[in-house]
């Protein structure tokens, strides 16, 4: 792989960030839960495009929405992640590494420490999301170097060179994980265009390589909010 | 540091679920499905069970839904054995440390996660037996095909390290034996008297422990949930301070709310020991003497007109004042070791109270003040729960509840 892995990972990081963010406007439009004490029809704003709700309104200030959702919905724990990714990926934990990787079984020993241990919303921190990202990487790092483990995720997908087409290609990865559309997720052709978007910024890095933009790419998906919370 | 914090915070709120993105029945059946299934077992459904489950489950309503989300969807999840190797083992693992923690061991081996208690747990679970006797029953679940040892916990490390490394399963990796003839005790209650219990509550102290966290467990109460000063004090053993700090007041308002129950009812734990081995990989299982160990009745001079400890009979004295109301079976007020306590334990309301507020906490997530509506839900759980006991029904049927927190 020529592009180094903390390259990769950092982009990983990026993917994993905007998809955390994915769907903001229509987050913005969506309707609360009653369970979660928003009136029907209340406006869920990020503050940071049309339809914003004032700034002052207290309800909308981040702590008391973590506060108000914080009992309707959780952080996976470390088994959980643990289960998730092995089934997203198709990788087992004791899956050899990829060359010049590292094993998702010795990765996952070492995040251990900073993965979530409950399921509490506002115990996330910086660094839980990033070991999350990093744990996925090594996964995410077998499956695009393992032939089989590929086609059985993505039958037809190809590694050899870059993607040509990034929205295929980001289409292709977020279909795959995502599965099924249902009425808990955003808009997809939002989450893929972030995807998409990120693609090209890693086929313009030197020496960028198929494997490579695959595993940062996956890495992003499989640690986003779509499969950290549930 | 402090502000990217914040911000994470911030976009962790703005990934939370779209409500309405998509609207039609379909895709909100989807979204139960998953739901369901992978709050049973950590994991989504595979692509073809989805399909299935959600075009069944679209043109039902009401109780039709719940029923089929727990009785379709939920019996698929209980089948995997992600119910038991996560969401059973993190409901179980909580009661195998006094931090109550959830943890994956030590070392790259995972060594200490499952043990006796866990398995017997998943075990219990798996084959829908009627709970209340993890408490008193002579129970065990042994990895198929091994003996067990009492001293070590060797057995169980090799079965979960097999299954995190492999993948390999660990409930149908789980054989139901007694506990007469494999632990070598003379009594057989339960987790009581099982080495993942006992190597946590019967090291050190004053075997007080074993009750308190017993308690906690099991009827969901801390001791200063029980408080209750108005009991007398006759039974309050030698090593509590009557005046601490000179101040009598405080013991008489304070420390006798706890004690004045507890230790009747802790005495029943006082033949318990278990002395942690020198080295880390010896072997150390607990012990049953014929007699209260040493311990119980330690420090003995910091009130010398205290209750002495001479037999593991125990009595409930909080069957009467401000805790009798709380549910406790009035036919069973006092007896001897542990075995009856359990079974005392066992026939309280709160027991299937506080199993049901468990795996409502395990399977939706519970802040530790839950809302009126969340203290119906578990109320109606705790109630099925009691014509069977049968924990599996009670994390399907939790689970298919716990739909209503996703507005659909």
């Amino acid at each position: 792989m020529v592009i180094s892995r903390k390259s990769l990972t950092i982009f990983g990081l990026a993917v994993s960030a905007a998809l955390f963010a994915a769907g903001c406007s229509s987050k913005k439009a969506s309707k609360g839960s009653p369970d979660v004490g928003q009136a029907p029809g209340d406006v869920v704003g990020d503050g940071n495009a049309e339809g914003e709700t004032p700034a002052e309104d207290a309800s909308n200030k981040p702590n008391n929405k973590v506060e108000a959702l914080s009992s309707s919905f959780g952080l996976l724990n470390f088994r959980q992640v643990s289960a998730n990714l092995q089934n997203l990926t198709g990788v087992a934990l004791n899956a050899p590494a990829a060359a010049g990787g590292i094993a998702p079984a010795a990765e996952y020993v070492r995040a251990l420490s900073s993965l979530p241990t409950d399921h509490a919303p506002a115990a996330i921190t910086a660094g839980k999301v990033a070991s999350l990202t990093k744990l996925s990487s090594t996964y995410c790092d077998v499956m695009a170097n393992n032939a089989t483990l590929l086609a059985a995720k993505f039958p037809g997908l190809t590694l050899a060179a870059v993607p040509a087409d990034s929205a295929a290609f980001a289409k292709t990865l977020v279909d795959g994980f995502y599965g099924a559309e249902t009425s808990l997720q955003g808009p997809r052709a939002s989450d893929i265009a972030i995807v998409a978007a990120t693609v090209d910024a890693l086929k313009g890095i030197a020496g960028a390589t198929g494997p490579g933009i695959f595993m940062a790419t996956c890495a992003g998906i499989v640690s986003s909010g779509e499969f950290f919370i549930f | 540091m402090k502000h990217f914090a914040s911000g994470l915070m911030v976009t962790l709120l703005l990934s939370m679920p779209a409500f309405g993105a998509g609207t039609d029945d379909l895709s909100k059946a989807r979204a139960q499905v998953e739901f369901v299934y992978q709050r049973l077992t950590g994991i989504r459904p595979a692509a073809a069970d989805l399909a299935t489950w959600s075009a069944a489950l679209a043109p039902l309503a009401g109780a039709d839904r719940t029923a089929y989300l727990a009785d379709v969807v939920g019996k698929a999840a209980t089948e995997n054995d992600l119910f038991y190797s996560v969401t059973v083992l993190n409901f179980a693992q909580i009661e195998a440390s006094e931090d109550r923690s959830v943890a994956e061991g030590s070392g790259a081996t995972f060594t200490g996660v499952l043990n006796d208690l866990t398995a017997t747990v998943i075990g219990m679970v798996r084959d829908e037996k009627d709970y209340r006797a993890i408490l008193s029953d002579d129970v065990l679940y042994i990895p198929t095909g091994t003996t067990y040892v009492p001293g070590t916990n060797a057995i169980y490390d090799t079965l979960y390290n097999t299954h995190k490394t492999t993948g390999g399963p660990i409930a149908s990796a789980l054989t139901a034996v007694t506990q007469t003839g494999a632990t070598g005790l003379a009594v057989q209650a339960g987790i009581f008297t099982l080495r993942g219990f006992g190597s946590v509550y019967y090291d050190a102290g004053t075997n007080r422990a074993p009750f308190r966290f017993t308690s906690m467990n099991y009827l969901c109460r801390d001791m200063e949930d029980l408080s209750d000063v108005s009991r007398a004090d006759i039974y309050v053993r030698r090593d509590v301070d009557r005046a601490p700090g000179g101040d009598a007041s405080k013991y008489r308002t304070e420390c006798v709310g706890c004690h004045a129950g507890m230790d009747p009812l802790a005495n029943s734990f006082s033949f318990f020991n278990f002395v942690p081995p020198a080295q880390a990989n010896a072997a150390a299982a607990i012990t049953i003497a014929a007699a209260p160990v040493a311990k119980t009745n330690q420090n003995n001079d910091v009130f010398p007109g205290g209750a002495v400890v001479t037999n593991d009979a125990w009595m409930n004295l909080w069957l009467e004042g401000t805790n009798s109301a709380l549910g406790w079976d009035a036919t069973k007020k006092s007896g001897t070791g542990v075995k009856s306590l359990g079974d005392m334990l066992a026939s309280s309301k709160m027991f299937p109270e506080c199993m049901a507020k468990r795996v409502y906490k395990t399977v939706c997530g519970l802040k530790e003040e839950t809302s009126t509506a969340e203290k119906a839900v578990i109320s109606r759980l705790a109630g099925e729960f009691t014509k069977t006991y049968n924990m599996k029904e009670l994390f399907k049927d939790t689970a298919a509840e716990c739909v209503s927190k996703i507005g659909m």
